[in-house]
């Protein structure tokens, strides 16, 4: 079992591209300057976080295409709306909770209304931030984004996948939001898998539950899978949900086959990827085992990502359990 | 520079902008008072300065135009009616219907004259200054982009996000007119949050700072042709000193004419006085 504080690793005896890359954000660094190779267009914006998104180098090679508009995440945004106005495609990048909550207004009117291609990375999502307090953590972006219209929300895992989401990105014409929190340093899937914006990934079949989640909830999610069928022998699928808008609904209902499913992520109980789930199977008349895990509905003292993941049950232990119970599999043979 | 002959046109073709918020005023409610402040300062643009293809609205080297005091959307459509955007009476019988092309704010979802949406206050200049960045980027040296504002919306935060960024991008292609009328929705802009000294505040953020009468045609036309060349390096606000309700006895620096409708009264009397003051400073026409 992982201690709570305990890096989390990816599983060893799954087919897994186990290959291990730098971080999220430094995956990012590398792939933003790649695509700024292939497209004379793209240009990067950013909020006073050159050093820590890593765009530094994208910088230094295109320093005609590079915008520093300092700390003024309002700016941010109006200024890659005027630049995506006259065919340019802006990459934004500041903070989750300042471009979901301090700029908000600025992404609905200026990118969204407009309907410009404007991709926006915020760093922090969810409690990956824990450790800088409230202020840090955007526990709300998911609610708040994907409310927006013409808004596409997608959450990635760890640095392989969000090479794939960039550049699924070149060919996306409309406004993203790329929200980024803690990550694995394994990849799920093997090397050159398919990856499409909209269309759930599953790193683990199954038929007699399901977790569907998002980010680094979904590394959790496998690791209790696996557990869960070395232990019981139960055959628990995940359901990578990377796209969270548009959701693919098909995979939903595809899990909801199993009659057991947990929805799991790094983000308030309330408006994320757990509520978008729900609705589609409500809409769908879906009566199942169903349950939403996340952060609650209150703020939290500063604490680490995983000691908050762990309190709140959404650690590979907390989903290892609440899937249990939820099968009704008495104890676990080895606790 | 603009002749007499130039001035005298404008000053006259402003009146009919004038009359025209007045007949659609009559006909449903819009905003008014501060479409009357700018009027005389959007006809100049419009009608003397933009770099424009009515036909060709997409034209690369086309001025761009943001509003960014989003209400101001009447006295916009009758000026773009003037150069051939439309037919007036188009804006009378789409204006706030559903899915018309004009209303109490921009739209572009449904017309290709409007560069960028607005209506929030404290977006287009911000916006403005991404597209004129962009300009520079594509190499464009003689496209300009102007964006009127409000004076109240200058205590948006954004708007100083914005001046600061403007100057440091060194967007010489940028014209800001803020539309001086002193009023906001509550009161007075001095009473309720204060702007003064308005041409010090861009004077400190390193603008070109021009202060003009904001109902003087020959003193609008004259800054316009003193601009600095669009690949300057240095960003231009004109600050325009105007009247909200300007030349209506009944409406001028009255807050509760920001917006509304006329009674059939009230606008026989408006077009009266418009026209008196016309005939009395430009002569018979």
């Amino acid at each position: 079992m992982t201690d709570a504080g305990q890096e989390f690793t990816s599983p060893t005896d799954f087919t897994f591209n186990m290959e291990v890359l730098s971080s999220l954000r430094d995956a990012v660094g590398e792939c933003i300057v790649e695509l700024g190779r292939e497209n004379p267009k793209m240009v990067v914006v950013v909020a006073d976080v050159a050093t820590s998104s890593r765009v530094n180098p994208f910088a230094a090679e295109f320093p005609d295409r590079f915008y520093n508009v300092g700390i003024a995440e309002q700016s941010l945004m109006s200024f890659a709306a005027g630049l995506a106005q006259e065919g340019f495609m802006p990459y934004a990048f500041t903070f989750a909770p300042f471009a979901a909550m301090r700029a908000c207004e600025q992404v609905r009117d200026d990118i969204c209304y407009n309907g410009l291609p404007v991709r926006i990375i915020g760093n922090g999502a969810g409690y990956s931030n824990g450790e800088s307090g409230a202020t840090h953590c955007a526990l709300e972006d998911v609610a708040i984004f994907t409310a927006l219209g013409n808004m596409t929300v997608i959450e990635p895992g760890d640095p392989s996948q969000i090479q794939q989401v960039l550049n699924a990105t070149l060919n996306w014409d409309k406004p993203i939001y790329i929200r980024m929190g803690r990550e694995s340093t394994g990849s799920l899937y093997p090397a050159g898998a398919d990856f499409q914006i909209g269309k759930a990934g599953v790193p683990k079949d199954g038929d007699d539950g399901a977790f569907i989640a998002a980010g680094i909830v979904t590394h959790h999610a496998v690791e209790a899978a696996k557990r869960l069928e070395s232990d019981f022998g139960a055959r628990v699928r995940v359901v990578d949900m990377h796209t969270i808008k548009p959701l693919d609904q098909a995979a939903v209902l595809s899990a909801a086959k199993t009659g057991h499913v947990v929805a799991a992520q790094d983000h308030s109980v309330i408006g994320g990827l757990g509520s978008a789930v729900g609705a589609v199977l409500a809409e769908n008349g879906v009566g199942i085992d169903f349950k939403i895990l996340g952060c609650p509905d209150h703020y939290v003292p500063i604490a680490t990502p995983n000691y908050l993941y762990r309190l709140n049950g959404y650690d590979a232990d907390g989903l290892y359990e609440t899937m249990r119970r939820m099968l009704k599999l008495g104890s676990a043979p080895h606790n | 520079m603009a002749d007499e002959q130039t001035v005298s046109r404008l000053a006259k073709a402003a009146l009919e902008i004038r009359l025209n918020l007045l007949k659609l005023c009559n006909q449903t409610g819009i905003h008014i008072g501060g479409d009357m402040s700018v009027a005389d300062l959007m006809t100049g643009l419009w009608q003397y300065q933009l770099k424009y293809r009515p036909q060709e609205p997409k034209w690369d080297l086309r001025d761009r135009f943001v509003l960014s005091k989003g209400h101001a959307a009447a006295v916009t459509s009758f000026n773009q009616a003037a150069i051939g955007c439309y037919d007036p009476e188009e804006i009378y019988s789409e204006y706030a219907t559903d899915f018309g092309r004009f209303g109490m704010h921009s739209c572009n979802l449904i017309n290709p004259h409007v560069e960028v949406s607005t209506g929030s206050l404290g977006h287009g200049f911000p916006v403005s200054t991404g597209i004129a960045q962009a300009l520079k980027a594509k190499r464009n040296g003689v496209s300009r982009v102007y964006t009127v504002v409000g004076d109240g919306e200058l205590q948006e935060g954004s708007m100083w996000e914005s001046a600061m960024l403007s100057t440091q991008y060194k967007l010489g292609n940028l014209v800001v007119v803020v539309d001086r009328n002193g009023l906001t929705f509550d009161g007075r802009t001095e009473e309720l949050m204060s702007l003064e000294p308005l041409a010090d505040k861009w004077r400190a953020f390193n603008w070109n700072v021009v202060e003009i009468d904001g109902h003087d045609m020959a003193a609008i036309l004259a800054a316009f042709d003193a601009l600095p060349e669009p690949d300057s390096a240095i960003p231009t606000v004109i600050i325009a000193a105007t009247v909200k309700g300007h030349g209506i006895s009944y409406m001028e620096n009255n807050v509760s004419w920001h917006a509304g409708k006329l009674s059939n009264d009230d606008y026989t009397k408006a077009v009266a006085e418009l026209v008196a003051a016309h005939e009395e400073k430009w002569g018979q026409s």
